[in-house]
């Protein structure tokens, strides 16, 4: 048997040197590496993008209107000297208000890129909540009383949300009371009591945790985020979160594997064994190993989080104006689709090259993690 | 067998249960009313309202007009708000639209996505596997009203094919046959582009997943006892690797009503998602409450058929 | 050569296997001299890792392409070259004449398909029996290898059996075309002990009654002593010693199979600490200059660290790559 210490550390130690490695084996896969470069490129563009186009005096205005100048084809020099774009001339053209669409394309890039990394910032960390609960404390009961607690204060935070604020602080009161209460009781080390019926077990934590997923799964995805961004006021923060919201499972389901058969690894004992509290566990020593899974799915997920902004934007529910995001570019596009065909291609092309960037990024990093797939054994 | 059904059905219902009280508290705490009790709305004068806010039980207490909803629903009796026509009506005869939409994408998808995935595994590396891969990062990384959009330019620059709507306006009085050819000419761009995307997925998944069987052992045992090659991949290896995709045939149910909002909205084509977008857009409360439960009723029973299919295909796996 | 001896059933010579992965590659087997002959039991011997399992699926031609090749030697089976390349692997061998158990009964068998339908689909293909004449064979093989009640066991799915039943399945599928030479690739290790002893015993039986030729693949020099005539030992993909069972057990040449034959418990050692070899078998891909065993070898001289040393052939069958104990024979007893 290794001394417990050593056993800690040799996860992590063997990672590290397997990193040289790893990245030789990237770079090899030359789709994955050209969505990589490509990617890197597109994150310093959309910054440069919000640097010059933001600001009292943007070098590059893409909300200027200039009515002469409407639809005109790309390329084409500037014939307002008074307020000229980029360069002086229209590199991608002009939309029906003569706005430079290059301007706007810049802007979009930035605003695009915020609601895909959000929107997947919310799904991660709920999908590693959840899933890491699940996969740790899963076997934990929820018991009558936890259940009668979180009731009592879902049904306050209502009763005060709907106009009764008296009658709902009086409820979420008495709910934080006794949920201290509760807590107080189970660290005094008295004789042990007789169960009695608030102490009824309902369901264990991974139980409870999968019948949401369950819920979840019952409602047609693209669906649920119409009704919802549909119902709410128009704001980006609605759409990052509702798409973000509505896409945790699958990385709640991954980390929760992941963490179960991790928790019955040698090195999670020794550390345990050690003395490592669950917060040391969960974060030093599990959460590193689930997280090479976590980042392919949330590459994936910025690229579908794109596309789905666009598909809301085409519905008429995305980002409102005065954002631009390359979805309502292309929404707005379509109606000259034949007069100025520039208005849907540029911003279209550059969705499809973003998202196939993120994806060819994604699953070259997926085939790193899971090398049966790459080579016959 | 029938414990594992009885058990399953009770979860299946609490979980329904659960759907029905989620999506009605969704629709009823978002903030804003439903334009036709919108006292803001120049058309209705405050009687009106009132009088349509009783009617659909809207002075109700919530957990009262939850019940009185699903009491109409499941006795066929609530309306549309937007017309008032009754919800099922509505929905049966959108229904028959989308179907052969529905059919056809369907089929397009798993007819062509199984032989692409596993021609490119056995033909891992090589051209085919290159394309197809090419082709479906493409197609996953479209938005897919772009695509529509360029199809659209391409058909109607280079072929005189009638593409919008389900059938050519004034066609109603033509001979059958030509009626049908008119309709199947309507259907090809909407259900090619539907199955565009999921193809393009499933053929990926069909390929990692033909990979991932080719290299077990008992694959090796097949090839040891000197079948041909064919035999060996076509029985001993498809045969495992396809038993994941009969999940995934019960869990095309829910497509029936979730259908494709913006391929229908393009096409204009009237069926279930142009009828969920309309009703959301109207805040046709009982359209799209009743909507949304066929749906989690269709994802239930999904969930339910792919169980038992696996179980039928998978000797390992019993039902308990 | 194979044709100048009538008696040789398989003859492997100079057998170099080259494995690919990334950019590195390395010979998993290096100029491999092996030979079966007609009704003979040898055992391929050596630690994890040596290129034994590599070895038979060379035969078999079922190295795992792209990534592994043979890149040298010759494989002759009754006078056919088998290493001609995996793709044009000669017909009506593999699964006719030649057959193969292997390690794992548990992932060996298809899940999906009944125990019949695996042993008959040979027998159908191989020599055209019909759907029912196939399953009353397989039914008779199932009771050849000792499965009880045979006729119900054709429906059964592998998850039911035990591995046990599933390595006696794996030797009816094997056997089920009458092969004249069954490579059995360490059958027993995966099971327990007692069921090891019984498919020794079966296999040494069936060996009997259909006068197979068998090489069979093993770690274990219990096994060796009980079913071998011949042996071979494999040191870093090398053969480092052949000859006559009982010879090598009584006296092995090789430092490395007399540290093998050191590390088994046995008569006249209780009460001894048990000898183990220092150090581990280098990977193929980092093979040791000079003879690959010096490093763990008491008897290394200088020039074992240079120069690789041949395979010395010696009288009574054997042969030996060490020039320094071959030098002994017959002098002080090597190894021990």
């Amino acid at each position: 048997m290794m001394d417990p210490a050593a056993l800690a550390q040799a996860d992590d130690v063997g990672q590290v040197q397997h990193r040289g490695r790893l990245w030789r084996t990237f770079r090899r896969n030359r789709p994955a590496l050209a969505g990589f470069v490509f990617f890197c490129a597109f994150l310093v563009l959309a910054a440069i993008g919000a640097a010059v186009t933001s600001g009292r005096e943007p070098l590059v205005d893409p909300g200027r209107v200039r009515l002469e100048e409407r639809l005109r084809p790309p390329l084409s020099p500037a014939r307002d000297g008074a307020n000229p774009p980029f360069l002086g001339i229209y590199l991608l053209g002009t939309d029906d208000l003569g706005r430079d669409l290059f301007a706007r394309m810049l802007e979009g890039a930035w605003v695009s890129l915020t609601v895909g990394f959000i929107a997947v910032g919310i799904s991660v960390s709920l999908g590693i909540l959840a899933g890491g609960i699940a996969g740790y404390y899963g076997r934990r009961l929820i018991r009558l009383r936890h259940a009668a607690l979180a009731l009592t204060l879902v049904a306050g935070t209502i009763l005060g949300w709907s106009g009764h604020l008296p009658a709902g602080l009086l409820l979420v009161a008495a709910a934080l009371w006794a949920g201290l209460g509760m807590r107080r009781r189970r660290q005094e080390k008295g004789r042990p009591r007789r169960p009695g019926l608030l102490d009824r077990p309902l369901i264990d934590i991974d139980g409870f945790l999968m019948r949401i997923v369950d819920i979840l799964l019952c409602f047609p995805s693209f669906f649920l985020i119409l009704t919802v961004v549909a119902l709410l006021p128009p704001r980006m923060i609605t759409i990052m979160a509702v798409i973000g919201l509505t896409s945790w499972e699958g990385t709640a389901r991954f980390v929760r594997a992941e963490f179960l058969s991790l928790r019955e690894r040698e090195f999670v004992d020794a550390a345990r064994a050690l003395g490592v509290g669950d917060p040391g566990i969960l974060f030093r020593h599990m959460l590193p190993n689930a997280l090479g899974p976590v980042f392919v799915s949330a590459t994936l997920g910025v690229a579908s989080a794109i596309l789905t902004e666009s598909g809301l934007s085409f519905l008429g529910f995305g980002v409102p104006p005065p954002h631009a995001t390359w979805g309502n570019l292309l929404a707005d596009g379509r109606r000259f689709l034949f007069d100025a065909p520039w208005l849907t291609l540029a911003p279209g092309s550059a969705i499809l090259a973003v998202v196939l960037s993120f994806n060819l990024f994604g699953e070259g990093l997926r085939d790193l993690l899971h090398p049966q797939a790459r080579e016959g054994r | 067998m029938t414990a594992f059904l009885a058990r399953n059905l009770k979860r299946k219902l609490v979980t329904l249960f659960l759907v029905t009280v989620v999506s009605f508290l969704i629709i009823h705490l978002a903030p804003g009313e439903p334009a036709q009790v919108d006292p803001l709305n120049p058309k209705f004068t405050p009687e009106m309202v009132e009088r349509f806010r009783r009617a659909f039980h809207l002075d109700r207490p919530l957990p009262i007009q939850y019940v009185l909803f699903y009491r109409d629903l499941f006795t066929g009796r609530s309306v549309s708000w937007k017309d008032n026509r009754p919800v099922l009506e509505k929905i049966g005869e959108r229904f028959l639209n989308s179907l052969p939409l529905f059919a056809a994408g369907t089929l397009l998808t798993w007819t062509l996505a199984f032989p692409l995935g596993i021609h490119a595994a056995v033909r891992r590396g090589g051209f085919f596997d290159r394309g197809t891969a090419f082709f479906a990062y493409g197609f996953i990384s479209l938005p897919g009203f772009f695509f529509a959009y360029l199809l659209i330019l391409l058909v109607v620059n280079t072929l005189a094919v009638p593409v919008l709507g389900m059938e050519t306006y004034g066609f109603e009085d033509a001979p059958v046959l030509y009626r049908l050819n008119d309709r199947l000419w309507h259907l090809l761009l909407p259900a090619g582009l539907g199955s565009a995307t999921g193809i393009a997925v499933l053929s990926r998944y069909v390929r990692s997943q033909m990979l991932e069987v080719i290299h077990q052992d008992y694959v090796r045992t097949a090839r040891a006892k000197g079948l041909p090659e064919e035999t060996v991949l076509y029985k001993h290896a498809l045969r495992n690797a396809l038993l994941p995709f009969l999940t995934m045939f019960g869990l095309l149910l829910p497509g029936l009503v979730g259908g494709s909002v913006i391929i229908e909205s393009i096409f204009s084509w009237p069926g279930l998602g142009r009828l969920a977008y309309e009703a959301i857009l109207a805040r046709d409360y009982p359209v799209i409450l009743t909507l949304n439960f066929i749906a989690a009723v269709l994802v239930l029973l999904g969930t339910l058929l792919s169980d038992l299919l696996y179980a039928a295909a998978d000797p390992r796996i019993r039902l308990e | 050569m194979a044709s100048a001896n009538p008696g040789v059933l398989l003859a492997v010579e100079g057998l170099t296997v080259r494995f690919r992965r990334e950019q590195e590659s390395f010979h998993a087997v290096e100029g491999l001299d092996l030979t079966v002959r007609r009704g003979e039991t040898v055992c391929l011997v050596g630690e994890s890792g040596c290129g034994k399992t590599v070895t038979a699926l060379s035969v078999m031609g079922l190295l795992p392409r792209p990534a592994a090749e043979i890149a040298n030697g010759r494989i002759r089976f009754d006078g056919i070259d088998l290493a001609a390349g995996a793709a044009d692997y000669p017909p009506g061998i593999r699964g006719r004449r030649l057959a193969m158990v292997f390690q794992e009964p548990l992932t060996s068998l298809n899940p999906v398909l009944s125990i019949g339908d695996q042993i008959a689909e040979g027998l159908s293909f191989h020599q055209g029996l019909c759907a029912r004449r196939a399953r009353e064979r397989a039914c008779e093989l199932l009771a050849e290898v000792g499965l009880s009640r045979p006729e119900q066991r054709l429906s059964d799915y592998p998850h039911r059996l035990s591995g046990g039943e599933r390595q006696r399945v794996m030797i009816a599928i094997a056997l089920a075309c009458g092969p004249e030479l069954l490579i059995a690739d360490e059958p027993t290790t995966a099971l327990d002990v007692t069921v090891q002893a019984q498919i020794l015993r079966l296999l040494r039986a069936l060996k009997e009654k259909r006068d197979l030729s068998m090489l069979y693949i093993t770690h274990d020099l219990g096994v060796v002593s009980r079913i071998a005539e011949r042996v071979a030992v494999m040191y870093a993909g090398e053969g480092v010693e052949t000859g006559p069972a009982e010879e090598i057990l009584r006296r092995p040449l090789h430092p490395y199979s007399a540290a093998l034959l050191d590390a088994l418990p046995g008569r006249g050692k209780r009460g001894r600490r048990l000898a183990a070899v220092p150090g581990a078998v280098p990977h193929p891909a980092a093979r040791p200059p000079g003879c690959a065993f010096h490093p763990r070898c008491p008897y290394a001289e200088p020039a074992c660290r240079r120069e690789r040393p041949a395979l010395i052939p010696l009288p009574r069958a054997r042969a030996v790559r060490c020039p320094v104990t071959a030098a002994t024979l017959g002098g002080k007893d090597a190894g021990r």
